[in-house]
């Protein structure tokens, strides 16, 4: 697949001041609050209602009371300018998308290890040291474990840059316990109408909970918009995406990425079992020049 | 308020067969039948060796340099 090649800007590789005192109490400040939300869970736009604190894990996400790690480690297929970067990788997503690359980890609550958030603040802070240059926090999807996402925050080194990886599908419950604590937001916008959210990701009412938040995290913080192109939903889903993002929040930073994997259920979908690699290559090709009308500004 | 216990050493759990552990990393690559390769998750040290493989890859090779640009990477 072939990349554009982005010219390095070094302002964006410079050390940049990060360090940003008082998220550590912040965070600490919200704990009781994220759990106290559990009672009746509408942290994701599913607004399922259950009450996970007591364990139920009857919502969609099917995680309860309890948050696992399916994997912490220091990655560099993230953006150019965040990378190298301490990815921690939270089990279970409210999102049901055929084709996702971790499904086996992002479909099961149970995936990994419970965290220990002392152990894992030590373990950001040896990356850091080591020379990471940001902390991730994703999943799966993160947002339906902010109880533990504010206990490791209130821990994790605040001298660096924090990372929010995020399906975009939370509610304003969510981003009031996030406002203030993460430096960027990585949030996928998957699909460009409400039938492929349904139809590949059994999500109703996609757009409306995505778009909310885009707007809200323009506004708030720092934003990356990441949208994988899929084999052929190039017209039905890359193009309406770059449209709204020129019109409603235009500026915003977007990672178009190729390279489609054929993961997970991606069989179940005809148009995953046709791609080949040279109809992904035009896909491509006509991807960028639709950014180029939109004037989308392109990051990778 | 009471929390639900989620503060459990990981170090103490028996080892798992069918997850992540916690202590490796772990890249994931899938070679296509055209001979093409994708990966996620790559850490810094799959990074240069995929580069060995393809050298002519400028945005793996910009992900390698920023891992050398990176304050104490080494």
């Amino acid at each position: 697949m072939p990349t554009p090649t982005p010219e390095i800007h070094p302002s964006r590789w410079s050390v940049q001041a990060f360090h940003r005192e008082g998220r550590n109490s912040l965070a600490r400040s919200r704990i009781s609050k994220a759990w106290k939300l559990l009672e009746n869970c509408e942290l994701c736009a599913h607004r399922c209602g259950v009450n996970r604190l007591a364990g139920s894990t009857a919502g969609r996400c099917h995680v309860g009371n309890v948050s696992s790690i399916f994997s912490a480690q220091i990655e560099v297929s993230d953006e150019l300018e965040v990378i190298p970067t301490f990815a921690i990788a939270f089990g279970g997503c409210d999102m049901r998308c055929g084709f996702c690359i971790t499904g086996k980890e992002s479909w099961s609550a149970q995936s990994g290890s419970p965290i220990a958030p002392v152990a894992m603040a030590d373990k950001a802070r040896q990356a850091i040291e080591a020379g990471a240059r940001s902390i991730m926090i994703l999943g799966g999807e993160p947002t339906l474990h902010l109880p533990a996402v504010m206990e490791l925050s209130s821990m994790l080194p605040e001298n660096t840059q924090w990372i929010w990886k995020t399906n975009a599908h939370g509610t304003h419950l969510a981003r009031d316990l996030l406002d203030g604590l993460f430096d960027l937001w990585i949030a996928d916008f998957k699909f460009g109408n409400n039938a492929c959210a349904e139809r590949l990701a059994r999500t109703s009412n996609y757009l409306e909970a995505v778009q909310e938040n885009l707007i809200w995290a323009h506004t708030d913080t720092d934003l990356i918009v990441r949208h994988l192109l899929m084999p052929g939903h190039l017209e039905c889903c890359w193009k309406p995406v770059a449209q709204w993002i020129a019109s409603r929040i235009p500026g915003t930073r977007v990672n178009l990425r190729g390279g489609f994997w054929p993961a997970w259920q991606s069989k179940n979908f005809r148009e995953f079992q046709s791609s080949n690699n040279q109809n992904q290559n035009k896909e491509w090709e006509r991807a960028l020049e639709i950014a180029d009308d939109y004037s989308i500004p392109l990051t990778f | 308020m009471q929390h639900p216990e989620i503060a459990v050493d990981i170090s103490n759990l028996p080892p798992t067969t069918n997850l992540r552990s916690l202590t490796e990393s772990m890249t994931e690559i899938l070679i296509q039948p055209d001979g093409s390769i994708l990966a996620h998750n790559i850490t810094p040290a799959m990074a240069e060796a995929l580069l060995e493989i393809c050298p002519e890859d400028s945005a793996l090779r910009q992900r390698v340099q920023a891992q050398k640009l990176s304050k104490n990477f080494s």
